[in-house]
């Protein structure tokens, strides 16, 4: 069975395409899956897609999926000599949350490439002035990558004062618990800190949330939801537990549940893979002591998360 | 004196520079091998690299007896003849599909059908039904086209859309050789079967763990191959109806990422993504009667004409044909 390629998911705006130019340097043996202005820039080897979401339910947002991702992604790899990378680049307005369950759930690519990280860019001078102006400081679809980002790189943050980039990092502090963030980026910044570093499938570290969200984030901002428990959990009590949290919240007005189910980080001494390892598997004496479950969305009740959680896991 | 078990010898095998995207055969029995980079051979003759340039290579077929199309990321089509090849413009875009129907080229831009045709060129025909995914030809005037939105049937004599269903989801459609129904496979995992003329009067197959890509209307016995996962199944179907439950069957240990049904025989070879290659008799499905392991995975898959060929082609570029003779048992 051929290996699967690392496959790093590039988010952003404005400084995307530098990000993107890092990232497939010919060196870096990468091909580029994206629009015309990423994959039709490189040098003959980018695969141009234009977004095709469809839903493998009619009518339903959890499980949309990126159709054209799935083919331009498979023709990428597909070849004599595939590369050593993949990256897939998303503009502002491409949801980044539907790629990765595209990239995660099909079954054409799951076998071919390995969802490695989600970047993440962020433009300091922009976010800035939306701070001072008081308005919107992105879309729901911009907040939704950054909540999932397991890199985000703050662009032009020489170029703010102190204060500004302490507010913008407690907004993505807000958003993202598990995310490293790197300032300055994206000029300078080291990409071996980007890729290869299995970021999606090992077990994050889970911060501290600020003791007070952002005040610039509007009520129906993604949060986190952090479950845990000082004890070993099963894999499949999990998935069930969280098949129910789905079913019973996802169809909420307004809620917008994404489980990162393929992050479900039953902690132990030593990264692990998602929720197919189990810590009954490792010697008695040698698992955790703290099991954490993740949850991202909108609109969740957080209370009632963590009451259902302790209540199916005792 | 045919044999009571399906024989398959092999033919020939030749190299070409890049992944195998498409494989076909004319009428006289000449093999057409594509490869991702745009290069083109016919039976192992040396490739011609005349038509690179317009990025990868993702369709070809043959067009008429001498002729040849090839298709392009870009969304280039290139007709190659013996008076030489000339680009056709397509709509702009990606290229989804080219076929042949038998009378008429048709590629697939986005959500428009391009017609290309010996007189002056066709406008695009926006057939409404979102973003073009697979398309698949009844008679040789007549085809089907599933997009994002609907699914719909296309007079391309015409040059109109006829019949429109809602069917969202779509993104594989086979023909019954005969022209009686189609078949159309969802994301959700479903295969609707619906007949020419009474497409309300169509019914859901339902089942399948992942969405329905691998998809093929069988001659004889009449029915529905499709592929999920590493499962083959076969729908029969009497009067446009199919059965209540499939025949299935499981060769592979990875997922089935192609299938091929022979037009003269109950013979249908599948494919997975780590280059296993089965050939199965629709008369038993208790197994594969022939199969063969690959260094590579499997990229293209061609019957010939007469049925009496296989074509294969690979990630690696090897293209291999075997002779098939069907068994009187399997």
């Amino acid at each position: 069975m051929n290996v699967p390629i690392p496959l790093t998911l590039a988010t952003g705006g404005t400084e995307l395409p530098a990000l993107v130019a890092q990232l497939a340097h010919p060196a870096t043996g990468a091909v580029v899956v994206g629009s015309t202005a990423f994959a039709g820039a490189t040098t003959g080897t980018g695969v141009v897609v234009e977004a095709d979401v469809g839903s493998r339910t009619p009518g339903c947002g959890c499980c949309q999926v990126r159709v054209d991702l799935v083919e331009g992604i498979a023709r990428a790899v597909r070849r004599r000599t595939p590369p050593r990378r993949v990256v897939v680049a998303l503009d502002g307005h491409d949801d980044a949350v539907t790629a990765v369950h595209t990239i995660l759930s099909d079954p054409i690519l799951s076998c071919r490439v390995r969802l490695d990280a989600v970047l993440a860019t962020v433009d300091a001078v922009h976010w800035a002035t939306r701070l001072a102006a008081g308005g919107l400081l992105d879309t729901d679809v911009g907040l939704d990558r950054l909540a999932v980002a397991d890199r985000i790189l703050v662009a032009r943050s020489h170029r703010v004062t102190p204060e500004a980039l302490g507010a913008i990092g407690h907004v993505l502090r807000s958003l993202n618990q598990t995310g490293t963030i790197i300032a300055p980026a994206i000029a300078g910044c080291d990409v071996a800190e980007l890729v290869d570093i299995d970021a999606w499938h090992g077990a994050p570290s889970v911060g501290r949330p600020p003791d007070e969200p952002s005040p610039f984030l509007g009520a129906d901002a993604p949060v986190t939801v952090v479950c845990r428990t000082d004890r070993a959990l099963d894999p499949d009590r999990v998935d069930t537990w969280l098949d129910e949290v789905i079913d019973g919240h996802a169809t909420r007005p307004g809620c917008d549940l994404r489980a990162r189910a393929g992050r479900a980080d039953l902690r132990a001494r030593r990264p692990l893979l998602a929720m197919s390892h189990s810590e009954a598997e490792h010697p008695a004496g040698r698992r955790s002591a703290t099991s954490t479950v993740m949850l991202i969305g909108r609109d969740l009740p957080v209370a009632a998360l963590h009451a259902d959680f302790a209540a199916a896991h005792r | 004196m045919t044999p009571e078990l399906t024989a398959v010898t092999p033919q020939a095998s030749w190299a070409m520079p890049d992944a195998i995207v498409a494989l076909d055969w004319s009428g006289d029995a000449r093999l057409l091998g594509v490869a991702a980079d745009g290069t083109v051979a016919i039976d192992g003759g040396p490739p011609s690299d005349g038509h690179r340039g317009h990025g990868a290579a993702v369709a070809g077929c043959w067009v008429g007896a001498s002729c040849s199309a090839l298709g392009y990321r870009d969304g280039t089509v290139v007709l190659c003849g013996d008076a030489g090849s000339r680009a056709v413009a397509g709509a702009g875009g990606p290229l989804a599909a080219l076929l042949w129907t038998g009378s008429q080229l048709v590629a697939a831009h986005r959500a428009e059908l391009v017609l290309v045709g010996p007189g002056p060129p066709l406008p695009p025909l926006d057939v409404g039904a979102g973003r073009l995914r697979a398309f698949a030809a009844l008679t040789p005037s007549y085809l089907v086209a599933v997009g994002a939105d609907d699914a719909v049937f296309v007079d391309v004599g015409l040059h109109l859309v006829e019949t429109r269903l809602r069917l969202v989801g779509g993104i594989s459609v086979a023909a019954d050789p005969h022209g009686r129904y189609v078949a159309i496979g969802d994301l959700a995992g479903s295969v609707h079967v619906l007949g020419v003329g009474s497409v309300d009067d169509g019914r859901e197959l339902t089942g399948y763990p992942d969405p329905v890509r691998q998809l093929a209307c069988v001659r004889e016995p009449a029915g529905v191959v499709a592929a999920a996962d590493d499962e083959l199944t076969f729908w029969s179907v009497d009067g446009g109806r199919p059965c209540d439950q499939p025949a299935c069957a499981v060769g592979h240990d990875e997922p089935i990422t192609l299938i091929g049904v022979s037009p003269t025989a109950p013979l249908v070879a599948t494919a997975d993504a780590g280059g296993r290659l089965c050939l199965w008799s629709l008369r038993d499905l208790g197994g594969p009667v022939w199969q063969a392991d690959r260094p590579g995975e499997v990229t293209a898959v061609a019957w010939s004409q007469d049925g009496g060929r296989l074509a294969v082609g690979d990630v690696a570029g090897t293209v291999e044909t075997w002779a098939v003779t069907p068994g009187t048992i399997a």
